[in-house]
This record gives C-alpha cells, sequence and structure tokens, in this order.
C-alpha cells in the first residue's frame, strides 16, 4: 500500500469570477519509508499540494489517498504529522508542554508517551531545554520543538512544509544532518516541500520537480546517492550531477532564469 | 501559502461591489430595525416612559426646533472649538517634547498623570477654576481629546526609521528638515488615529461639562428634560448628539483621507 | 548615558520645584488651588465620609466591573459561532458605545429606579464595549499556522477554543480589562450624579457648588486613585499571567 497516492489531483480556489488553479492533474506515489522532496519556484502549488495532503483544503478533482484512506480520515486517525516554516509553537507553553500538546489533544497522554515526548527532545538535542520557554529559544530550536511534536505521535506521514526556510545556509545544513539522523530513528515516510536544490539532494529517496502556473509535476528524479548520508556527498561529482539535473529541470519546465534566484 | 499574493490581486476587482452589497445589507437592516422598534413598541403598548417609538422621537425632534437646534449647535461650537486647542496644543507640545529630552523627561510624567485622572473628576475642577459656563465645555471637550491627540502624535513623531534618519543625515538636512520632511508626514497616520478616538468623545466630554455646570447646550437639554420626565425629547437630545459625534467622526476621515492616502490605517473598519 | 542622566536630575529637580511653587506660590495665589498640604489635612479630618463615599463608589464601580466584563465575554464566545454573529454584536456594541453614557444615564434611571441598580447598570455598560471588542479581536487573532497545527492533529472545536483561542486572547482580553477598570469608576461617578446619595461622585458635586476646594480637589484625587488602582491591578496581572507575551520577557539563551 501508498502511503501518498495522488492521481489527476486539481485545486481550483474561486477567487472571484475568475477561477485560479493552483494544482492541475498531479499524481504521485509516495512508498513507506520513503522521503521525497516537492521541489518548485514560489508560486508552483508545492505548498497547496502539501495542504491537500493534510486536508487543510480538499481537492476540487481526482483523487488523494494517504495510507488507502482518504487525509481527512488520516488525519482523524491521527497519521499526519506536520511542520511548518513557522514553527507556530505555543508561547504559554514551555517546550515540554509544546510536545505533548498533540498527545493530550489526542487523548493519548500517559507515563509511556510522556516519556516518548522527553526522548524525542533529548534525540533533537533539547534535552536540557525541557521547561524552557519558547521565546527564549533561537530560530533553530524553536524548529527542533516543532519537529519532535510532529513526530509525537508516531505519525506514518511526516509533513514538512520548508521547514528550514527561515534559517541561515549554516544553521539549515546543520538542520539537515538533524532531521536525516531523526527521521532515520523514526522510520516514518516523509514529504519535504522546498526551494534548497542542496537540501532536496541530500536529504531524498527521490525529488518531485514541480513547474508554476497551473502547478504540474514535471520530472521525478531519484537520488541514487547510498544511505546512511554524510556531509562528505556534498563534495561528490554523484551530488553536482543531481543538483543540475534538478536544475535543469526546473529552468526548462519553467521556461526562464527567474526560478534559479530560489 | 505560494498563491496567495495572486490570488488576493483579484480579489480587489470583486471588493466594490461587495462592499456596495454590504453598505446595502446594513442600510436595509438599520431600516427595519427601525421599523421593528417602531412596531414593538406599539404591539406591546411600551409606555412612552419607557421607550418611546421612533415616531414620537421624531414628532418630540420636530417640536423641538427652536430649543433643541441652539442646544446644538452650542455644544458642537464647543465640541470643535475644544478639538482644535487639544489638536494646537498636543501638536506643540509633541514638538517641544521630542527636541528637548529634558522637556520631555519633566512634562510627559504630568501629562501620562493628568490623563489618569478621569474626566468626571476634572470636570468639576476645570468649573471651578472658570467658572460654571460655557468655557469650561470648550476646555473639557479640549482636555478629553488632547491625550490621544498627543499620545499618537508622540508615536508618530518617533516612528521614523533608523534608514530614513540615516538618509537624512546622509543629505546633511537640518533639524528642521528633518521634522518638516520626514517625522511629520511619517506621524500623520498616527496623529489620525489619535484625532479619530479624540473626535468620538468631544460632543459626550462638552456635554458632561452642560450638565454639570447646567449651563446650556445639549448636555443640560437631556438633563432637564429627564427631570420633566419627557422622555421624549430625552431620547430626541441622545440621538441628535449621536448624529453630532457620528458627523465628526466622518469630517476626520474625509479630511484623512486626502491628507493620507497612502496610509490607510483601517482599524474603524475592522470593528465593523 | 551621562546625558540621560543630567536631563534625568534636571527632570526631577522641575518637578521637585513645581510641587513646592504650587505649596509656596501657586496655592496662595490661587483660591481655587489648595495646598498639597490643605489636602492632606482633609484627608485626615475626613477620612471617615471620604472612606464611606470610597466604598461606595468602589463596590459599585466593582459590580458594574464584574457584570459588564461577564456580559462582553458571553457575547464574545457567542459571536464566534458565525461571523454575522460577529458583526451583529459588535454593531451593537459599537450602537452602544457610540451614545454617551451621559446621555443614557437619565434614561437608564428612569428604567431601572433608584438605588444602586442604575448605578451598576451604567458602570457595566461604560466596561462592556472595550472589554467586547478586546476579547473578540483575541479571540479572532489566533495565529494561521497555529490553527493549521491544530486542524492537523485534529483537535475538536472545544480543545481549539480552550488550547488555543483562549490563551491567544489573554493578552487582549487583559488589555480590555485594563482599559475597563477604570471606566468602571467613570460609570458609576455618572451614576452618582443622575441619583445617589453617598460615593465620590455625591463629593465631587456637593464641594463645587458649596465652593469647597480643597474637598473637590481631594475626592478628585481619590477618584483618580481609584481610577489607577483598577488599571495597575490589571498591569500587575499581565506579568504573571502572560509571561510569554512580547511585554514581559527575558532574553534569549543560546543553543
Amino acid at each position: 500500500m501508498h502511503v501518498i497516492r495522488a492521481d489527476q489531483v486539481t485545486k481550483t480556489f474561486n477567487v472571484g469570477k475568475q477561477p485560479l488553479t493552483a494544482v492541475q492533474d498531479v499524481s504521485f506515489t509516495l512508498e513507506p519509508g520513503e522521503f521525497v522532496s516537492l521541489i518548485g519556484p514560489s508560486g508552483c502549488g508545492k505548498s497547496t499540494m502539501l495542504k491537500l495532503i493534510a486536508d487543510i483544503y480538499q481537492p476540487t478533482s481526482g483523487q488523494l489517498l494517504v495510507n488507502g484512506r482518504s487525509p481527512r480520515e488520516a488525519r482523524l486517525n491521527r497519521l499526519l504529522g506536520m511542520v511548518f516554516q513557522d514553527p507556530a509553537l505555543l508561547p504559554w507553553r514551555d517546550v515540554l508542554g509544546n510536545v505533548l500538546l498533540p498527545l493530550e489533544i489526542s487523548g493519548r497522554l500517559d507515563h509511556t508517551t510522556r516519556r516518548r515526548a522527553e526522548d524525542l527532545l533529548h534525540l533533537v538535542g533539547l534535552g536540557d531545554f525541557l521547561h524552557a520557554s519558547p521565546h527564549q529559544l533561537s530560530g533553530g530550536m524553536r524548529q527542533r520543538v516543532a519537529i519532535a511534536r510532529a513526530l509525537v505521535l508516531e505519525p506514518t506521514l511526516f509533513l514538512l512544509d520548508e521547514p528550514f526556510g527561515a534559517l541561515d545556509e549554516i544553521t539549515r545544513k546543520r538542520m539537515n544532518l538533524e532531521l536525516l539522523r531523526i527521521w532515520t530513528q523514526s522510520q516514518t515516510s516523509a514529504l519535504l516541500i522546498t526551494h534548497s536544490l542542496s537540501e532536496a539532494v541530500f536529504l531524498s529517496d527521490r525529488v518531485l520537480v514541480m513547474s508554476p502556473r497551473p502547478g504540474t509535476i514535471t520530472d521525478d528524479i531519484r537520488i541514487d546517492l547510498p544511505r546512511p548520508r554524510h556531509v562528505e556527498m556534498y563534495r561528490e561529482p554523484r551530488f553536482f550531477e543531481l543538483e543540475t539535473r534538478i536544475s535543469d529541470a526546473l529552468q526548462l519546465t519553467a521556461g526562464s532564469y527567474e526560478v534559479a534566484h530560489e | 501559502m505560494d498563491t496567495n499574493a495572486s490570488l488576493s490581486r483579484r480579489d480587489t476587482s470583486t471588493r466594490s461591489t461587495r462592499k456596495l452589497v454590504a453598505r446595502g445589507i446594513s442600510f436595509l437592516v438599520t431600516v427595519s430595525a427601525i421599523v421593528v422598534w417602531e412596531a414593538a413598541v406599539r404591539i406591546f403598548d411600551v409606555g412612552e416612559f419607557i421607550l418611546p417609538a421612533p415616531s414620537v422621537i421624531a414628532r418630540a425632534a420636530y417640536d423641538e426646533i427652536p430649543t433643541l437646534g441652539t442646544a446644538f449647535l452650542t455644544t458642537l461650537l464647543e465640541a470643535l472649538g475644544g478639538f482644535c486647542l487639544a489638536i494646537l496644543v498636543a501638536v506643540l507640545l509633541s514638538v517641544t517634547v521630542l527636541r528637548s529630552r529634558t522637556f520631555e523627561l519633566s512634562l510627559v510624567p504630568w501629562v501620562m498623570a493628568l490623563q489618569a485622572i478621569p474626566i468626571v473628576a476634572v470636570t468639576p475642577i476645570i468649573a471651578l477654576i472658570v467658572g460654571r459656563n460655557t468655557f469650561t465645555a470648550l476646555l473639557v471637550a479640549g482636555i478629553i481629546s488632547f491625550f490621544p491627540i498627543m499620545v499618537n502624535m508622540i508615536r508618530g513623531l518617533r516612528s521614523v526609521s533608523d534608514e530614513g534618519l540615516e538618509l537624512m543625515h546622509v543629505l546633511a538636512a537640518s533639524r528642521r528638515q528633518v521634522l518638516w520632511k520626514l517625522r511629520l508626514p511619517a506621524s500623520l497616520p498616527f496623529v489620525f488615529v489619535g484625532l479619530r478616538v479624540g473626535v468620538s468623545v468631544v460632543i459626550p466630554g462638552a456635554m458632561i461639562a452642560e450638565w454639570l455646570t447646567a449651563t446650556q447646550g445639549l448636555g443640560q437639554y437631556v438633563i432637564n428634560e429627564s427631570v420633566r420626565f419627557r422622555s421624549d425629547n430625552v431620547w430626541a437630545g441622545i440621538l441628535l448628539a449621536t448624529l453630532g459625534s457620528l458627523l465628526l467622526f466622518w469630517l476626520v476621515t474625509l479630511v484623512e483621507k486626502r491628507v493620507v492616502p497612502w496610509h490607510p490605517l483601517d482599524d474603524a473598519g475592522e470593528m465593523r | 548615558m551621562s546625558n540621560e542622566r543630567a536631563a534625568l536630575v534636571r527632570a526631577g529637580v522641575i518637578t521637585v520645584g513645581a510641587l513646592l511653587g504650587w505649596q509656596f506660590v501657586g496655592a496662595p495665589l490661587l483660591d481655587f488651588l489648595p495646598a498639597p498640604s490643605q489636602i492632606a489635612q482633609v484627608l485626615i479630618d475626613r477620612s471617615d465620609s471620604l472612606g464611606t463615599a470610597v466604598a461606595s463608589t468602589g463596590s459599585v464601580a466593582l459590580l458594574g466591573f464584574l457584570s459588564g466584563c461577564a456580559v462582553a465575554m458571553v457575547l464574545a464566545l457567542v459571536s464566534l459561532s458565525h461571523p454575522s454573529v460577529e458583526r451583529f454584536i459588535l454593531r451593537l456594541g459599537l450602537a452602544l458605545y457610540a451614545v454617551p453614557l451621559i446621555v443614557v444615564a437619565p434614561i437608564v434611571v428612569l428604567w431601572l429606579g433608584a438605588g444602586t441598580r442604575p448605578r451598576i447598570a451604567l458602570s457595566a455598560l461604560a466596561v462592556f464595549f472595550g472589554v467586547l471588542v478586546n476579547t473578540i479581536r483575541g479571540l479572532r487573532s489566533v495565529d494561521r499556522n497555529r490553527a493549521e497545527f491544530f486542524r492537523v492533529i485534529s483537535a475538536s472545536r472545544w480543545q481549539t477554543l480552550w488550547h488555543l483561542r483562549v490563551p491567544s486572547a489573554l493578552p487582549y482580553i487583559l488589555n480590555g480589562f485594563k482599559v475597563g477598570a477604570p471606566a468602571s469608576v467613570f460609570g458609576a461617578v455618572v451614576g452618582e450624579w443622575v441619583g445617589a446619595n453617598q460615593g465620590l461622585g455625591v463629593v465631587l458635586l456637593y464641594s463645587l457648588f458649596q465652593y469647597q476646594v480643597d474637598l473637590l480637589w481631594t475626592a478628585m484625587i481619590l477618584t483618580t486613585l481609584l481610577a489607577l488602582g483598577g488599571y495597575g491591578l490589571f498591569g500587575l496581572t499581565e506579568k504573571f499571567l502572560i509571561p510569554w507575551h512580547e511585554s514581559v520577557r527575558s532574553p534569549r539563551l543560546e543553543s
């Protein structure tokens, strides 16, 4: 069974008289244990795609299945873990409180799960900050809390919406390594939205390239770098080849060079 | 959201029609509210003493035009006079505060302390000082509207960005130029926030003073009529006062649209 | 820094000078201005009757504050049910607010008769709008990302209300209380002007018409302190209840 099966998914927003198609006829699958990235320029509908999977939007047409069920069922069964670009932590709860929240909401808070939350925070390197306030943390630390929060319900599908988009390049690289380590231990499937080529290559098993207006998937590139991945790979020729391949796909599909700026 | 930017642009084309529809609806709601009020008073036979019907109030207003008109004009003039005085003093003080730190440190705490005095406690003091006459009402209206204008004006003068100040520095602008070319224009949106808050309290302020000093104007009229148990006249006075406030508020908004077209601060619209 | 200190010292000198000038120059020259010492004297001499007045006004203001807040917050919660309900409630609130309290006072007294009831009602009315607007704004202020997060973990309506909306609204609600506390005193005094036999409003009126200058100033100061007291109380509450808000924050840790 596929973790995600998208079949001719189209999403049209009704704004005024003119409908705006954000995503058109998108089909792809995501297999258990796979790490897939969706990459594309701003406005290509990749965030919309993610929000369709998270049941924040509903598709206008086409079929979308998460673990063989509708996104709504998947959400209600807490199969989803999601990390946003903005960590969206609750400022009135401390770090641990934020990670415990999904457990409280789903009524699964007990000794074991509490222990799990603490372990997760140790795993993301915040073991010493369980009772710190979110506003005391740096941007990277906040995002780690958000990752722990997304994983605490042991989701089948881990959705990441440009989680490191607001971080500086150095922190971002470090967070990529961390994410890889955490994801390897959690054994969930992951879908990452990004517009960083190296991030996509470094993390993924497959990279789906999207083009805008309307948003469609134009290429599906397999990243054949071996796992476990390590920092030296950034320097390998194969890494460059893959990056170039994606870069070409993006520029050809967009028909201009403006996308290269991201 | 990736698509939002392009979405909102399309949104504006329908916004004007939507606004028109909203206006139409609110007009209908107002009209039907008046109809319901009238009908309810008649059907349930509510005593005029408790709540007079709109028609009765209109009738009372018509009959009372000479008295009510004079009272309204008096209050309006007091309110406007006080408002202008408040603007003048607020502008002078805030510009001075900006220039001298000593002046700021010795003045601002007093302004803050004065602001904390409830208007009901200030009014008797003003009446004590200037006597129980029209001038009290003017001063009370001025004082009550002064604080929001002053506070927002200072905030506005301070709202200029560091980049703006650095630019002026590179251009070797004089203090006066920085004030006129940068600080004052930057403060305008804030000043109008203060003006809108201030203008909506000048009529109530003047009325409190009229009421207390029992001189003339709408405040005194309303209290007189309520003592005579003429609730229809009281309601006519209340509605007229409210209309006056709305009129002044609308005037300020009108001026704001002409003077500050580049920065629509729409917090009043948000409440609607 | 030394400039700042110099300005502070100068400001301090000016303030002390102003107080001394008030005591020894202003007060003797101006017959409407009692000296600070005279005000202190009145406070001591009339502590009994002034105490009763403060208690009377204070209790009316407190009851008015509580009932005004209660009504406003219930309506704010109701307004969450549908945007059109919210629009209706806000418009109703705005209409009530647009009518000056001072002119509704006689009507309220006509409706509720003598006694403390009309005074409490006026005080509640004065408090109502500020709390309503702030609470509604607060409940709506929920950050979009946080709202989407609550959707993804499929929190129920009530869970979202309790864990997200209410805490998000807290700074706004407290701000409404802060604005409302002095307003409740204002409403109570207006109520006393229309009809009461005790309270600070009565003292203010009585001393004005009797030309008891020192008593008038003392009553003014007491009214101010009463209004400020409520404001300060909620200012303190803020520090304890919302330590995570921008207004009260400690510096960041370094990772």
